[in-house]
């Protein structure tokens, strides 16, 4: 489904619904980022980066375009700091019996509905951040390289070459394990 | 979409898609990852339908959070606690431009615990005629000894014109010894304020005398300090100017010559010698009193040397010309040579007090 211009005015204008409507279209890519990035409560952050679009929606310009660099951009700047907060502080929680999913799947186990998806994600976890990051971007996102840029706070040609050289470390990680098979 | 997506990367960068089909394959899947949107949070749900949310929920972005705001934040700090640091230091050494010194030690001094010095004053520039030779340190403090006495400006004590004494030489005799009495007003440099150094020494040792170097034309040009202080005032001088109508030095080069008289038998004259009687009509001031003996042999020379200036030669009873009371500078330096500085204040002092109430007052 795609964001069209007008649902975007109307929830510039402070319409609910639009908003809702936005949230509906964008959502499940952020929340595909926030899982290729590893972040840990996907879900809980993706409602952080919509509250933390909601306030900005007055100052938006570009459409929905726009309004999808704003949104990838808040979630990126979250996914960093969660990254740099589960690198400072390990989570560690006291064992609850209620909470303990062992006998389950995990929820990411959920979130991964094929086997395809888990290998790519695992591949993607074999790349640095910014790769990982603009890779995700344009593939999950669906943004291009101008985009990209602006989201991650780079220029275009440092992006392309980020993406050059995780679409390299890639081709070879994949042909490594062809080779182990 | 996202497999059209992926090859676009592919030929951005580079890379035929047809040397890794399985690569496309491989990242497709990705696009799986989030199906669905997930559950909105509480918050998200009241506004999605319309109710008021807690600006707190919303977690803006603190205004400097922006790296390059920070970055000017951090700059702008940095310099200014280098500049500050820079100017203190430089207080410190005093090494500031006077005007910023000054209010740098002026801020410091009121605001701050600690002082900054002040800026170095200005070196008082010479207003002596002969600026060639720095002043002395006894001088210095002889100089302030004498410049706290009286309050008569500076430009009464520096009226030039001749000296009763200097050229009165003459009148003795050219055997004579009061020319050689006074050395060292002699050879005194017009400089006034060496002169009023003088004034208060005038004993007969040339070391005490401001220069060594003879002055041509000391004999003429002396200032008036100088020459008040090389001719102390006499009796007779106080007498020709407290009766100016007298004439003045004729009448007084026959009084005197009796003092003369008896400094040249007495050969070298001692400056302040008791021998020299004062004069019996007038009685001399008390910062004065002395001066008559040690100008009993110059008072002898005054006759010949007539005063245009009444207030050249004043001795603190005659008012100036100008309005100034021109006998305190001189009742200072008159009389024979007090050694003692105590001695000197006390005179002056007394001077002073004379000076104000215009007259003698033990008559």
């Amino acid at each position: 489904m795609e964001l069209r211009d007008d649902v975007v005015r109307e929830a510039v204008a402070g319409d609910p619904q639009a908003f809702r409507e936005v949230y509906g279209v964008l959502a499940p890519k952020v929340l595909g980022y926030l899982r290729a990035r590893g972040v840990q409560d996907a879900e809980g952050l993706t409602s952080e980066v919509f509250l933390g679009v909601y306030p900005r929606l007055a100052d938006l310009t570009g459409g929905a375009a726009g309004l999808r660099t704003l949104v990838f951009s808040v979630a990126h700047a979250r996914a960093v700091d969660e990254t740099r907060r589960q690198a400072r502080r390990p989570a560690s929680f006291s064992y609850d019996p209620d909470l303990d999913e062992r006998s389950i799947d995990s929820a990411e186990s959920h979130a991964v509905v094929s086997l395809e998806a888990a290998r790519a994600v695992e591949l993607m976890s074999q790349l640095n951040d910014d790769q990982r990051a603009v890779v995700t971007l344009r593939v999950i996102g669906d943004l291009s390289l101008e985009q990209t840029a602006a989201v991650t706070g780079k220029s275009v040609a440092s992006v392309k070459q980020l993406q050059r050289r995780g679409l390299v470390r890639l081709r070879t990680l994949m042909a490594s394990r062809e080779a182990l098979r | 979409m996202t497999r059209s997506r992926i090859e676009a990367m592919l030929a951005e960068s580079g890379l035929a898609p047809d040397e890794a089909p399985d690569f496309v394959d491989a990242l497709a899947p990705l696009e799986a990852l989030a199906p669905e949107p997930p559950a909105p949070s509480t918050a998200l749900l009241a506004l999605f339908a319309g109710e008021h949310v807690p600006a707190a929920q919303f977690d803006l972005p603190h205004p400097w959070a922006s790296r390059r705001v920070r970055g000017s934040i951090a700059g702008a700090v940095v310099l200014a606690l280098s500049g500050v640091g820079a100017t203190g230091l430089s207080a410190a050494a005093n090494a500031l431009p006077a005007p910023w010194q000054h209010h740098v030690s002026d801020f410091s001094h009121h605001y701050l615990p600690f002082d900054f010095p002040q800026p170095p004053a200005r070196p008082a520039r010479a207003t002596l005629g002969d600026g060639s030779e720095p002043p002395r340190a006894g001088r210095v403090v002889e100089d302030s000894i004498v410049g706290e006495l009286p309050t008569t400006p500076e430009p009464s004590r520096s009226l030039p014109g001749p000296r009763p004494q200097v050229q009165a030489v003459p009148a003795d005799g050219p055997g004579s010894p009061g020319p050689t009495l006074l050395p060292a007003p002699a050879s005194a440099p017009p400089r006034p304020g060496y002169a009023v150094t003088s004034t208060s020494q005038p004993s007969a040792s040339p070391s005490a005398s401001p220069s060594a170097s003879p002055s041509p034309s000391a004999g003429t040009t002396r200032g008036p300090r100088a020459a008040a202080g090389a001719a102390a005032p006499t009796p007779s001088e106080q007498h020709s100017t407290k009766h100016p109508d007298r004439g003045g030095p004729p009448g007084h080069g026959s009084g005197d010559g009796e003092g003369t008289g008896q400094v040249t038998g007495k050969g070298p004259l001692q400056v302040g010698s008791p021998t020299a009687k004062p004069d019996p009509v007038e009685h001399p001031q008390p910062g004065g009193d002395g001066g008559s003996t040690g100008d009993g042999s110059q008072g002898g020379d005054s006759p010949s040397a007539p005063s245009p200036d009444p207030g050249s030669h004043d001795d603190g009873t005659v008012p100036d010309p100008s309005g100034n009371p021109g006998g305190d500078d001189q009742g200072g330096g008159r009389g024979d040579a007090p050694t003692d500085p105590g001695d000197v204040l006390s005179r002056v002092v007394q001077g002073l007090h004379l000076s104000g109430e215009g007259d003698q007052p033990d008559s």
